[in-house]
């Protein structure tokens, strides 16, 4: 699970959509790690401090993805890391119950890829610029 | 009119037909106002499949989420096959891998539609023969988005059991998805009393004798003793603003048909138990 500079956390419960979103960031360039539920996603962030994204699924099997907020709200460690939430979900007509969220961003399954790229740029700032294969 | 619309012409006739297979003359009616077996079978058929299709359109919401899972599958592993196409160097398993992955999401989806157009058309109503098991498994893969959306678990390992009754298979799915739907509107209903469990569904189905028993319980809000009595009657229904309040009296009457019958237990605590019995048939 750990992986040296992984910038983003992927947490999703089906797993091949975590898998393929691993390779499409590879390809992109963008150091990745992914998990399939909020518990993985506390140990994963644990132990890569370099992750400043997070991507989650907004239904997670039984789970809420919006439950990782208050998740690491409460957690000793990971509360003063500057996170940023990028949630999405294939149910917009059914928005779950928010708790105070932090600013966040949300994008509705199936998401298209150059989009996803995009906002994730934009959340991590500077750090992840484009490779030679964006303009293929 | 649309398909899935059931007329006041519908209701009229459905309410003076009170049980199929036994025409109801109602006093000073004319001879045209009664109902005879065939025209009332032939209700039955009509409202059953109603039913399904309004069963099919509140699944819409949870059937667009469950599609766009493969679909957002296919659309990264279909750009992962671009980019890695666009390498001089690439690798042909990892080529292969990805469109291994298109095709199984392909199928995925076709499955979710099969499933769906199944049960909603009415395919496998001409074969008078369906096993109880399967039944209660396709009704449970058809309502498995609404149990995801709502938190609630099944246990249907109880379930799997081969048991041949003379009914058509999309008749007895149709039992179980009105039953399970009930059950899962008790568990919503009694979460928006403040309750916060884990809601709870199980379905047992054994064959004693040459009889085949179900039984679907829920640890929902449960309901009175004379409620439980009402909600085989038609168009009764304790949340008017969905459903058709035909669900349990079309269970009723499909399971008639046959010589099954199907009553409702409430619990003195929460939840209720749907008891469901019927003769055993031999395997063609």
């Amino acid at each position: 699970m750990r992986e040296e500079s992984a910038l983003v956390l992927l947490i999703d419960d089906v797993r091949e959509i975590v898998e393929e979103l691993l390779t499409f960031m590879e390809l992109h360039g963008i150091p990745a790690v992914g998990v399939s539920d909020l518990d993985e996603a506390i140990i994963a962030l644990e132990a890569n401090p370099s992750i400043r994204v997070l991507a989650c699924d907004v239904r997670l099997g039984r789970e809420s993805g919006l439950s990782i907020v208050p998740r690491i709200r409460d957690h000793s460690q990971l509360r003063d890391r500057p996170f940023r939430y990028l949630f999405i979900t294939g149910d917009p007509m059914r928005p779950d119950a928010m708790p105070a969220m932090p600013e966040h961003l949300v994008l509705t399954k199936p998401v298209q890829p150059q989009a996803l790229i995009d906002v994730l740029r934009e959340l991590l700032g500077d750090v992840a610029k484009p490779t030679q294969q964006e303009g293929l | 009119m649309k398909p899935n619309e059931i007329s006041q012409r519908d209701i009229d006739k459905w309410t003076r037909s009170a049980s199929v297979g036994r025409p109801v003359e109602a006093a000073g009616a004319s001879p045209c106002d009664s109902v005879d077996i065939a025209d009332a079978r032939k209700l039955l058929e009509t409202i059953a499949a109603k039913s399904r299709l309004a069963d099919l359109g509140e699944q819409t919401s949870a059937l667009a989420h469950e599609l766009r899972q493969p679909l957002f599958s296919i659309a990264v592993a279909n750009e992962n096959l671009r980019l890695l196409l666009g390498q001089a160097n690439v690798a042909q398993p990892q080529l292969t891998s990805a469109i291994a992955r298109i095709a199984e999401q392909v199928g995925r989806a076709q499955t979710i539609i099969d499933r769906t157009l199944a049960y909603a058309s009415g395919h496998g109503a001409g074969a008078v023969q369906a096993d109880m098991g399967v039944a209660a498994s396709n009704a449970v893969q058809f309502l498995k988005p609404l149990f995801d959306a709502a938190d609630i678990e099944i246990d249907d390992r109880l379930a799997r059991t081969h048991a041949t009754i003379a009914l058509c298979q999309v008749e007895t799915e149709q039992v179980f998805v009105n039953i399970l739907r009930n059950a899962a509107e008790s568990i919503e209903v009694r979460r928006e009393n403040g309750w916060k469990g884990t809601g709870r569904i199980a379905i047992r189905v054994s064959v004693v004798g040459a009889t085949v028993c179900c039984a679907v319980s829920d640890n929902g809000a449960g309901l009175s003793g004379e409620t439980a009595r009402s909600v085989f009657d038609p168009f009764f229904t304790t949340k008017p603003r969905i459903g058709t309040g035909l669900g349990l009296h079309i269970c009723r009457q499909i399971l008639g048909k046959v010589g099954g019958v199907v009553t409702l237990v409430p619990s003195m605590d929460h939840g209720a138990r749907v008891e469901i019995e019927l003769p055993l048939i031999a395997d063609e």
